[in-house]
């Protein structure tokens, strides 16, 4: 039996979302784990106070920042790299895409220079509960970066409309998360 | 779905930007709790940008929106309760 395209579409109430569905599905999942992440960053500034104040202070909230515009800016470039090739821009398309992508190194690269300058410090993963937190929430949104980029590269590759959308969406998703882990770690204290 | 004009991209990327400077100058004065609270309102208004004008959240419904801004008001303001109790809490 043959099933009508419209109901193939049809995705209740998820419907009503821009894009891929199954990406919004994915942006609130990552929401809610990084969510969680955060909250933990509360529950050892009440555990420990003391040890979470050091940590936040051996932290440099200009890098953090320096990597919060990188990673907007690099936002904007995709959503015009969707917005060129729904105007039917090909190049276009792919020009603001690869920009999108020299940021999101560029934010990698940022990140590493804070890695190394705190391995240097001698500050690791075992320092604090802190530094626990903030080295698997920073390194799992950095492998977060590292998979937009890959998909980035392929929607930019197999470039149509919805590709380029979807993919767009994986990218503001990382920006999101971003924006939201930048002052709970680097700023709020 | 209407998209947004790079006009728009623009004035939300000049935000995003502009809050993102003034959130750094405010962490970098301290402010205590009212700092705090005022950097994380700034990050919900910026959260609240990237969803509407970069995901186009604006074209979706109400509960959508609604849902999504809850869930960010959550999450900090879990954040701001662990702050406030970790300065009231005897240690």
């Amino acid at each position: 039996m043959t099933v009508p395209a419209e109901q193939t579409d049809d995705w209740g109430v998820l419907s009503a979302l821009p894009g891929n569905p199954l990406m919004w599905v994915l942006i609130l999942s990552e929401m809610l784990v990084f969510g969680a992440l955060l909250a933990g960053f509360a529950a050892v500034r009440l555990l420990d106070p003391t040890a979470h104040a050091a940590g936040q202070a051996a932290l440099d909230p200009i890098m953090g920042g320096l990597n919060t515009l990188v990673l907007v800016t690099s936002g904007l470039f995709i959503a015009l790299a969707v917005r060129s090739r729904v105007d039917g821009s090909v190049r276009g398309a792919r020009l603001w895409s690869a920009g999108a992508m020299v940021l999101g190194v560029v934010f990698l690269i940022v990140k590493g220079v804070e890695y190394a300058a705190k391995a240097a410090e001698g500050i690791t993963i075992e320092t604090s509960g802190f530094f626990t937190l903030y080295y698997l929430t920073t390194g799992f949104h950095a492998a977060h970066v590292v998979m937009g980029l890959i998909v980035l590269g392929l929607v930019s590759w197999k470039c149509s409309v919805e590709n380029m959308e979807t993919g767009a969406a994986f990218w503001h998703m990382v920006d999101l998360v971003w924006v939201l882990i930048y002052p709970v770690v680097y700023l709020v204290r | 779905m209407n998209m947004p004009s790079p006009r728009q991209l623009v004035f939300a990327w000049t935000l995003l930007s502009a809050l993102t400077v003034a959130s750094m100058i405010t962490g970098s004065l301290g402010g205590g709790l009212g700092g705090a609270a005022i950097i994380l309102a700034v990050t919900i208004f910026k959260a609240r940008q990237i969803l509407h004008v970069y995901l186009n959240l604006r074209a979706s419904t109400t509960g959508w929106r609604t849902l999504f801004t809850a869930l960010i008001v959550l999450i900090l303001g879990i954040v701001l309760s662990g702050l406030w109790l970790a300065q009231v809490l005897p240690h």
